[in-house]
């Protein structure tokens, strides 16, 4: 399943961030909010990340690795590997289109 | 000593607030989220965000049970949406009554209005007696072997809810026809038809939780919630 980080609404970015930390290797759910702290220096709510995780479970971005542990590891399917490099993309132009206009202005 | 008291009731009530989640979602995230937890420092923050997070999977039609996980899911709310609909066709009822009654200048009697009261409390009671002889205390006593031999004691027939449902017409129509009283401020008179609304759907589900065919379907599924603590092979899946 395809599709746009930004049809995940107002957890688009925590999605995103979720997805950041998958493309490392599987993690699970403190590894992930450990992770995405490191990168952003603020914690998403325990609340945030699961309903962030479900919603990516769904498009099937994410999936679930078999586990014995409660805390169970997600890893990135090949399509989200495809979204999140999409959204790079996207990222990389803004940036490049901002850094031209602030050494133009 | 203080802040780590503080904490631990944060994460108390954090922990306790998992059981606002809809029920597919528990079966699927709720070890997940019960381990992450237990492993981060929770405070009311925390707190705040999952109550937030709860009230939002709500929203989702997943919750709802649509599509519906299974048979069991799918009987549920077949039957919650049948009586529903019987008890909003009785507020209908009640409506049309309480408007007629409005046209011709019919005024409620104390009579009409204590009655009302009455039958309106009698399935209140019935929900509170069934639930009493539910309880673990009960079961254990020495009563425990005549309530077995009278199921009915316990639970509510499909036909019982529907005649303590209809017990409520005359409150309804109470509701719909009384004018406004002095003690009604705007507000209280702007949201009075709302109220039924609610009011409606609150027995609604008193009622069916206690009916015989949702409790067993309870039964098989917190027997599945409390399914040994080994993962199966295959995740359940939240999303259909």
């Amino acid at each position: 399943m395809s599709g746009s980080l930004n049809s995940l609404g107002r957890f688009s970015e925590a999605g995103f961030n979720i997805l950041v930390a998958l493309a490392e290797g599987p993690k699970h759910g403190y590894a992930m909010m450990q992770d995405i702290e490191q990168m952003t220096g603020s914690r998403p709510g325990p609340g945030t990340l699961y309903a962030a995780i479900s919603r990516l479970e769904q498009r099937r971005w994410i999936e679930p690795v078999a586990s014995t542990d409660r805390r169970r590891p997600y890893r990135l399917t090949p399509d989200g590997r495809k979204v999140l490099r999409a959204r790079l993309a996207a990222l990389h132009e803004m940036s490049r289109i901002a850094k031209a206009r602030l050494a133009n202005a | 000593m203080s802040a780590i008291a503080d904490s631990d009731r944060a994460r108390w009530t954090a922990i306790r607030l998992l059981r606002w989640y809809p029920r597919p979602w528990r079966m699927r995230y709720e070890r997940e989220m019960l381990a992450l937890l237990e492993e981060i420092p929770v405070g009311w923050r925390q707190v705040g965000n999952i109550a937030a997070t709860a009230m939002r999977e709500w929203m989702s039609p997943r919750a709802l049970g649509w599509p519906a996980r299974s048979a069991a899911g799918r009987i549920q709310m077949a039957r919650l949406c049948s009586f529903l609909i019987y008890a909003y066709a009785i507020d209908g009822v009640a409506r049309v009554i309480g408007a007629r009654m409005i046209s011709g200048h019919v005024a409620i009697s104390d009579e009409f209005d204590t009655w009302a009261t009455v039958l309106m409390a009698v399935p209140l009671l019935r929900v509170v007696q069934a639930g009493v002889l539910k309880l673990k205390r009960v079961q254990r006593s020495r009563w425990a072997g005549p309530i077995q031999r009278h199921p009915w004691l316990q639970s509510l027939s499909s036909w019982e809810v529907l005649v303590l449902l209809l017990l409520l017409l005359p409150m309804f129509v109470m509701r719909h026809a009384e004018p406004r009283q002095r003690w009604e401020t705007d507000t209280m008179w702007a949201i009075k038809p709302y109220m039924n609304v609610y009011l409606v759907w609150m027995y609604t589900h008193l009622l069916v939780q206690r009916t015989s065919v949702y409790l067993r379907i309870r039964k098989l599924q917190t027997a599945f919630m409390n399914r040994p603590k080994v993962w199966p092979a295959r995740t359940p899946s939240y999303w259909p």
